[in-house]
């Protein structure tokens, strides 16, 4: 029976070289990728706005084709020690009527490129971005509908893959581009799956989850998922308890998770921390993930069922810096149809290693010894 | 480096396992072996023997009409479709105030067993929407089987290829499993030598143990009884339910001796630890690719 390779081997290849895919794409320098069409920015960017006297802030500007100047919030104008009350004011016409606002002079840079520029000094509601990005900041510049972030203050680039990952708002994935990048999140879950041996509750729980991680971003995220999780373990037993059918308790689980999740949204909403939460959480998955983590609970202990969570939870967390690359949003983004259709050829060819799990190495290992001390020769 | 590497040439992984299983296991046969009832009765047909079923509640309206003198004073209440031994009811002798109790005295009365039942055929234990509920007489390990366990029901699994006993093994649970014959539950999978019965080798997951870490029997070298029936009727297992990739799960019942208590399709792969032998060789040929 001598094989070609042995299955160990064959197993550390396949996994080196998803390791090296994996830092390759999380971790390549941004360069240039995405931002060939000449100067683009999204909706929405953060830029530099930088004072006479040199202080500087970092603030997310919403670009407003309609509106002919630029403008900045109180705050950012207090962050920069502008002295408003010494500043020439102007008269602006709004809806609500002719209004006086203060004018500053400040240098606004945008996708790496300082523009000196008067901006008004307004009244931004904790919903609104801090700064209004106006047609004279837009000169030569084309929006990207639908999309944000494209660039950041010092290069015309995406942000790179860490700082996205860590941002706490959203990672500015539209829907269009979720969809294409869905492909790509499955096939990572046949990779720890098949290669690595990651078991996990429900098999595409993790990818669902990474979406919402999308959405809100990671840290809200985790909490949120651990809310649910919380909320699920309280409610849980008293429905085990009840004579109710297992589909019944989901959908009271469901009802219950989404009260309390849109209550917490209201409370974030009051403080602006996060925007649309409840829409944004796949509320189902959370409350199916729930019914599995105490199927497993009641069949495995509790201590396999916390292990089970805290490995569904990784590897939605593992899978989320890779999404989030900016090769990846390129390619996702610009070739959305040929990437699914490679997603889905690499998925085919995942699916065809039948070697050993990374995880069956040490699972094996007492029958791996016998085998060389037991000793064919 | 390769020499590491080449030692775990004989191991059988879930991969590779479950490619066998695609390519020798008849689907037709998989669904049927996950009817239990079915099962049995396509066993005892071909000369197995197996526990009767006392009982076989399909329809939840019955479930409500269950009754006292419908069952012995001891049975076991399964789900027909059940996953991993969940939703088993056990019953071990009649209670003092009507309905029974359980082996370890605590009363089951009548209007929980109706309740279990009905639970049980609302597909609460399975991955159906509907599912149907039996009983069969309560199984009692024989003495010198149960003398090497801790509580539970200890069984003996023999993987087969086809009508061909590969490997044994008799999995004895412990304290830390509550009773259960699951190995990854902390039960003992103990080595058993397909010609004498002897157990040769004994682990739990955390590794090799001798005596039963409970009571401090001894387990290694110990012999199970009626030992040729358990490989004969184990053997019988593959031909009659047409599976080539097989388990069959058998316990050793004190008064009625060995008995299949299920034929298992996708049998796991730890009795490779417990034997510390892979089943690469024995399966190669039917290997796709």
């Amino acid at each position: 029976m001598e094989r070609q390779l042995p299955a160990v081997l064959a197993t550390a290849l396949a996994l080196l070289a998803v390791a090296v895919a994996g830092a390759v794409v999380a971790f390549l320098p941004v360069e240039d990728v995405g931002r060939r069409a000449g100067d683009q920015v999204g909706e929405r960017e953060v830029v530099r706005i930088t004072a006479a006297d040199g202080t500087a802030v970092e603030a997310l500007g919403a670009v407003d084709t309609g509106s002919s100047a630029s403008s900045i919030g109180r705050e950012v104008a207090t962050e920069l020690g502008l002295d408003l009350e010494a500043a020439e004011t102007v008269e602006v016409t709004t809806s609500a009527g002719p209004v006086e606002r203060p004018v500053v002079d400040v240098v606004v840079t945008i996708a790496g490129d300082p523009r000196p520029v008067a901006v008004t000094v307004a009244e931004r509601g904790q919903d609104q971005e801090p700064v209004l990005l106006g047609r004279d900041l837009l000169d030569g510049v084309t929006v990207a509908v639908g999309q944000e972030r494209l660039t950041t203050p010092d290069v015309d680039a995406a942000p790179s893959a860490l700082a996205t990952f860590l941002s706490a708002r959203s990672a500015a994935v539209t829907p269009a581009s979720l969809l294409a990048l869905l492909p790509l999140a499955a096939v990572l879950i046949v990779l720890l799956r098949s290669v690595v041996g990651v078991p996990t509750l429900g098999t595409f729980a993790p990818i669902l989850l990474t979406v919402s991680f999308l959405q809100v971003g990671l840290l809200p995220s985790l909490a949120l998922t651990g809310l649910v999780i919380a909320i699920g373990l309280v409610v849980e037993p008293v429905l085990r308890r009840t004579q109710l059918p297992r589909v019944a308790r989901l959908a009271v689980l469901i009802a219950v998770t989404s009260a309390v999740l849109q209550s917490v949204e209201q409370v974030a909403g009051l403080v602006g921390a996060v925007d649309s939460w409840g829409a944004a959480f796949p509320l189902i998955v959370a409350a199916a993930l729930v019914e599995k983590l105490y199927e497993e609970w009641e069949l495995e202990g509790l201590p396999s069922a916390a292990m089970a969570t805290l490995r569904t939870l990784g590897v939605a967390v593992v899978a989320l810096p890779i999404l989030v690359a900016p090769p990846v949003r390129f390619l996702a983004t610009k070739v959305p149809i040929a990437f699914a259709v490679a997603c889905g050829l690499w998925a085919w060819l995942a699916g065809t290693y039948r070697g050993l799990r990374l995880t069956e190495l040490l699972r094996f290992g007492p029958t791996s010894t016998a085998a060389t001390s037991g000793g064919a020769r | 480096m390769t020499g590491l590497l080449r030692s775990y040439d004989q191991v059988l992984g879930i991969n590779e396992r479950n490619a066998l299983i695609d390519a020798v296991n008849p689907r037709a046969a998989i669904r049927l072996v996950d009817d239990k009832v079915g099962t049995k009765q396509l066993l005892e047909d071909a000369g197995v023997a197996v526990p009767p079923t006392l009982l076989h509640v399909t329809r939840p309206a019955d479930a409500r009409g269950l009754d006292d003198d419908e069952l012995p004073d001891a049975w076991a209440c399964k789900p027909n479709r059940g996953l991993g031994g969940n939703g088993i009811l056990l019953a071990a002798g009649r209670g003092d105030q009507g309905g029974w109790h359980s082996g370890s005295g605590r009363p089951v009365p009548l209007d929980s067993v109706r309740d279990h039942v009905r639970r049980t055929v609302d597909g609460e234990f399975s991955n159906h929407d509907h599912d149907t509920a039996f009983f069969e007489p309560l199984v009692r390990a024989h003495p010198d089987h149960a003398r090497i366990a801790h509580e539970g029901l200890p069984d003996v699994r023999v993987l087969c290829r086809a009508g061909e006993p590969v490997l044994a093994m008799t999995r004895l649970p412990t304290a830390a499993s509550a009773g259960k014959a699951n190995l990854h539950q902390g039960a003992i999978g103990a080595a058993v030598d397909l010609s004498s019965g002897e157990v040769t080798a004994a682990r739990t997951e955390r590794g090799p143990v001798e005596v039963h870490p409970d009571t401090g029997e001894r387990i290694v070298g110990a012999r199970l009884p009626h030992w040729s029936t358990v490989v004969e009727i184990a053997a019988g297992c593959g031909p009659a339910t047409g599976l080539v990739y097989v388990g069959a799960d058998i316990v050793i019942d004190a008064e009625r001796g060995p008995l299949v208590l299920e034929v298992n399709a996708r049998p796991g792969l730890e009795i490779q630890n417990v034997h510390r032998r892979g089943l690469r060789p024995a399966f190669a040929d039917l290997l796709p690719g």
